[in-house]
């Protein structure tokens, strides 16, 4: 019998501090049933250690800074050069063009959230796609 | 996409302190505690004993952040710290949010410690029911410390306090009076009392604790020392650390780490034996669908008549246990 | 105001229509503001019948200053249209300045990137990437040269928006380098930001020290500028309800924070034995612009009422000057959506109306594709015109305060007023504003209001054209500004030049005097103005903060 849950760290990488989404978001995967490990700022290892340590299914980041794809393809870099990445989905969201989209889906993401995304959206995408291990 | 882990080469990885297989084999007995016997059985020629602390006080109080800067002190000396940090599973969506990691981010990177977030999930007293065996997988890993950070105050606390050897209950300034404190059965589990946040103040509060603690006996002749901290300039720490190495040192001459460390595993040992046993009984005596129905029956002014029903339940039932 | 027997007779032909109105449809929508006032179908004279107009209304520059806080207001002069703007590195910011002027803005506002703003030097590669990517990067006092180079900024005035733990090294950038270039510095117009709440709720700030250490940098800066007559002329704070509305807020708590941050630093001041008069007449505020069109214009003409009366009644400001509130506006960024950002321009145009009617000082209109990325030349030309249309189309300032006199706004600017009064109660109640942020009871005032928002958005209650209704997926036609990938190591370099020509024994030694100030009760501006001269950065300057007090987690509100 599994006691399994589904956990999420929800991270900031940089320095640019538009917290009010990830704290939404946040605040709505606990109420969803899930496990949610609070990052806060953090750097591109620091993000990858915390995921290895606590064993996560879901990376959030959210950036708000203009520099998405830069830490993006750090995060992804260092992921993989760990051997962990093919078992993390990786989430965006922020302040992010919807232009980048495709190229940020091409570099691993499974799914970006722009401005004024539903939440619920963001909940049912990861409970959806998150199977049993 | 998904890897699926070959549990023989985890154990291999782990024995090597790969850190990734410590983290998989956490997430193995935290939701399948019935392959916890797979995992240690190849453990069973480790020799290795972690010096284990508690840390523990309200929400708010600053414990994270507090043991964050313990955690620096301690690996500056050269130690390997285990931390697990425990907060609450929400009742009503079975979600919880983790947020003791944040306060620790200065520590993360650090090769020689470990921290994992757990919820509760429905276990009382402010842990987890895999506390004690990831704190176990800890010491077969070869940590020299675990740190057990937990929230809530009051008679529930008793629980961490069965699973570490120091504990250092932590309070801020206007924590309340002492009857307060009495009341909520702090004094009885303390080893160490931490005021921080004192640049607010709390002078008030040492003298109260003080006085409590005059008023108390002591078995094995610690009384608990009462420290003043502020975790965020790092003024206080050390001596809070002193404090917890002269309480291990204490225990250990006067070997009352012995009883500590029994007291831990009886903890675990009744705790698996009664899990057996609630198996076994739901099983072949009474399960959930029987019990609520007993419940409903009790509701319908059939409230007399629990202990009959269930002790004659017991009585029609002939146990019988047969060695294989 | 009016005639008892009148007002009997238009009770009673009001009822009548009242029985009209009943047999009429009315839609089925909720008739509140966005604060969730009720309003009702029709106000008449009966709404303001205990009003006098000379106590309660009165003239433009004259107590209560309900009508604006010049006799002359925008007759005499227009307000200053000022764009915050900055981007990639100070010479592009310098160009983007310089395109503006000509085109007719008339102040300059520098908004600044996230290293500057939290005070970190791009030398630090977690915070690398995101050199001049939300704003100017100025991070020493070369930097403040290349902004500002051909702009004649003893002209016109220019807003530094930093805030309290960066204010001092910035500005006293900004002042070094003018006095080396010359000018009087006790003669220079500008404004600097330097609000506490700004960094500290909603926007999280990064590595920043204590609430009470924040409002002691930001008293400092206040002090040494103007009642120590540095800088006598220039804005040394605009209390900022703006970033706060941005978090979810309604019109009535933005009022309740910026005038309960303002008496807190007003006490903070008078504590260090200056008085009254001797400040408070350069302290000004920036509020928001929001949807609700009405309420906002309210807002404003309550905030100037409610200011006069915390001036006479709770300081006792004798001189006349003092008494009026000055302010800046932004539109509001969070009405604005990525979903057919065209729309953007409508809003921002509406919003910029009810600045004017509001009787604003000074006025930054957002550029529409300001959802997606930072402006972009022509967006933010298009916010401009959007202010000229107004000041130079439209005629509506033929004459001061047009809408004075209606009933429903004096009836909805003294409703305002009232909801204001026991806002500012409740927070006070707290402590003062170090405290109610250090306690987290703002953090969860802003946590509520934007979950009650964020609610009312998903099911419709409030509505977003594009995004819950006539929803349209993102827009991804616009041209996507994007700030130069070559600024982090322009930036660096920079730094590099100067560190290599400045007298590092003798900044040291300036250094290690800020560390001794910060400890004590001491003004931390002449220390910082000597450091900046001889060339130290910001993140060394804020690297000192922290060694000495600690770096500060705030409260999670979740």
């Amino acid at each position: 019998m599994s006691d399994r849950k589904i956990r999420v760290l929800m991270s900031k990488p940089g320095i640019d501090g538009h917290w009010r989404g990830g704290i939404v978001v946040s605040r709505a995967i606990r109420d969803a049933g899930m496990e949610l490990i609070f990052g806060g700022f953090q750097n591109v290892q620091q993000i990858v250690e915390a995921a290895i340590q606590e064993d996560v299914d879901v990376i959030g980041l959210s950036i708000h800074s203009g520099a998405h794809f830069a830490y993006t393809q750090e995060v992804i870099d260092l992921l993989k050069e760990r051997g962990v990445l093919d078992n993390i989905m990786i989430l965006l969201g922020g302040v992010i063009p919807a232009k980048d989209f495709a190229k940020l889906k091409e570099m691993g993401v499974a799914n970006v959230y722009g401005p004024g995304s539903i939440v619920s959206d963001i909940v049912n995408f990861i409970k959806t796609h998150i199977k049993e291990k | 996409m998904k890897v699926s882990y070959d549990f023989d080469s985890l154990i291999s990885r782990f024995k090597k302190k790969d850190k990734i297989a410590l983290a998989k084999l956490i997430t193995i007995i935290e939701n399948e505690p019935e392959k916890a016997h797979e995992v240690f059985k190849h453990f069973e020629d480790v020799k290795h004993d972690s010096y284990i602390i508690g840390i523990t006080g309200s929400p708010g109080v600053g414990k994270s952040t507090l043991t964050g800067a313990i955690c620096k002190n301690l690996l500056d000396e050269g130690k390997s710290i285990g931390i697990i940090c425990v907060d609450p599973t929400s009742p009503f969506s079975g979600g919880a949010f983790l947020g003791d990691r944040v306060r620790m981010t200065n520590i993360s990177l650090h090769p020689n410690v470990f921290m994992r977030s757990l919820a509760s999930r429905g276990y009382k007293g402010g842990i987890s029911r895999a506390v004690f065996d990831i704190s176990l997988l800890y010491e077969a890993f070869g940590m020299d410390l675990i740190i057990i950070e937990t929230v809530g105050v009051g008679q529930a606390e008793f629980d961490v306090y069965n699973l570490v050897y120091t504990v250092v209950v932590i309070l801020v300034p206007g924590y309340g009076d002492a009857i307060q404190m009495q009341k909520a059965g702090i004094i009885e589990i303390g080893d160490i009392y931490d005021i921080n946040k004192k640049d607010l103040g709390g002078e008030d509060v040492a003298v109260q604790i003080e006085m409590m603690l005059d008023d108390s006996t002591f078995q094995s002749g610690w009384r608990p020392p009462v420290t003043m901290t502020n975790a965020i300039s790092g003024e206080g720490v050390n001596d809070l650390v002193q404090n917890i190495m002269d309480h291990k040192e204490h225990l250990e001459l006067s070997e009352t780490i012995d009883e500590k460390k029994k007291n831990r595993f009886r903890y675990k040992i009744r705790e698996l034996v009664y899990s057996k046993i609630d198996k076994i009984i739901s099983e072949s005596v009474l399960d959930e669908k029987e019990i609520n129905e007993i419940i409903n029956h009790a509701l319908d002014d059939g409230k007399f008549k629990i202990y009959r029903t269930i002790h004659n339940k017991f009585e029609d039932v002939n146990f019988e246990i047969k060695k294989r | 105001m009016f005639d008892k027997e009148y007002l009997e007779k238009i009770k009673s032909e009001k009822e009548k229509w009242e029985e009209l109105y009943k047999r009429s449809r009315e839609r089925d929508v909720k008739f509140v503001t966005d604060s969730e006032i009720p309003i009702k179908q029709l106000y008449t004279p009966l709404d303001v019948k205990d009003k006098e107009y000379l106590s309660d209304i009165s003239f433009p520059g004259i107590p209560p200053y309900t009508r604006g806080v010049y006799p002359n207001m925008y007759r005499g002069r227009l307000w200053t249209m000022r764009l915050f703007s900055g981007h990639g590195t100070p010479e592009e910011t310098n160009k983007r300045w310089k395109f503006l002027y000509e085109n007719g803005e008339t102040g300059f506002s520098a908004a600044v990137d996230a290293l500057t703003f939290n005070g970190i030097d791009p030398t630090n590669p977690d915070a690398a990437p995101e050199v001049g990517t939300s704003g100017v990067p100025l991070y020493c006092i070369d930097s403040l040269f290349a902004l500002t180079e051909d702009i004649p900024i003893d002209k016109i005035s220019v807003a530094l928006v930093v805030e309290p733990f960066t204010s001092a090294p910035v500005c006293a950038m900004y002042f070094n380098m003018a006095k080396m270039r010359g000018y009087d510095i006790s003669q220079l117009t500008g404004t600097t930001q330097n609000d506490i709440l700004t960094m500290t709720v909603g926007y999280i700030p990064y590595k920043n020290c204590a609430p009470n250490h924040i409002l002691r940098l930001a008293c400092d800066f206040i002090e040494w500028t103007v009642p120590m007559k540095n800088v006598p002329r220039w804005h040394p704070i605009n209390f900022t309800g703006y970033n706060y509305r941005e978090g979810g807020i309604d019109a009535v708590q933005e009022l309740g924070f910026v005038f309960a941050s303002a008496c807190s630093h007003i006490d903070n001041l008078i504590e260090r034995g200056w008085k009254i008069d001797d400040f408070v007449g350069r302290l000004a505020f920036h509020l928001a612009a929001h949807k609700d069109f009405f309420e906002e214009i309210a807002k404003f003409r309550a905030a100037r009422r409610i200011w006069y009366k915390l001036m006479k009644d709770k300081y006792e400001a004798k001189d006349p000057k003092n008494l009026g509130f000055r302010f800046h506006v932004q539109t509001a960024g969070s009405s604005l959506t990525a979903q057919f950002p065209k729309v953007n321009i409508v809003r921002t145009a509406i919003q910029a109306l009810e600045a004017n009617l509001g009787g604003c000082q000074s006025l930054h209109t957002n550029s529409y594709d300001e959802a997606i990325c930072l402006p972009s030349e022509e967006a933010a030309l298009i916010a401009l015109r959007t202010q000229q249309v107004i000041s130079d189309e439209s005629r509506i300032h033929n004459t001061i305060d047009p809408l004075a006199g209606s009933y429903f706004i004096e009836w909805l600017t003294d409703e305002v007023e009232e909801r204001v009064w026991k806002y500012i109660d409740k927070i006070q109640k707290v402590g003062s504003i170090d405290k109610s942020l250090s306690s987290g009871f703002l953090y969860k005032e802003m946590r509520d209001a934007f979950h009650k928002r964020r609610v009312k958005i998903e099911s419709g209650d409030e509505i977003m054209l594009g995004v819950n209704k006539y929803s349209v997926p993102y827009d991804t036609v616009t041209d996507v500004f994007r700030t130069s990938k070559e600024a982090i190591k322009i930036e660096v370099q920079r730094i590099e030049k100067l560190k290599a020509r400045r007298d590092n024994a003798k900044l040291e030694k300036i250094l290690d005097k800020l560390r001794n100030v910060c400890e004590k009760e001491e003004n931390v501006m002449p220390v910082v103005m000597e450091a900046t001269k001889e060339g130290a950065t910001v993140g060394e300057i804020c690297d000192i903060y922290r060694e000495i007090w600690g770096i500060w987690e705030p409260p999670l509100a979740i």
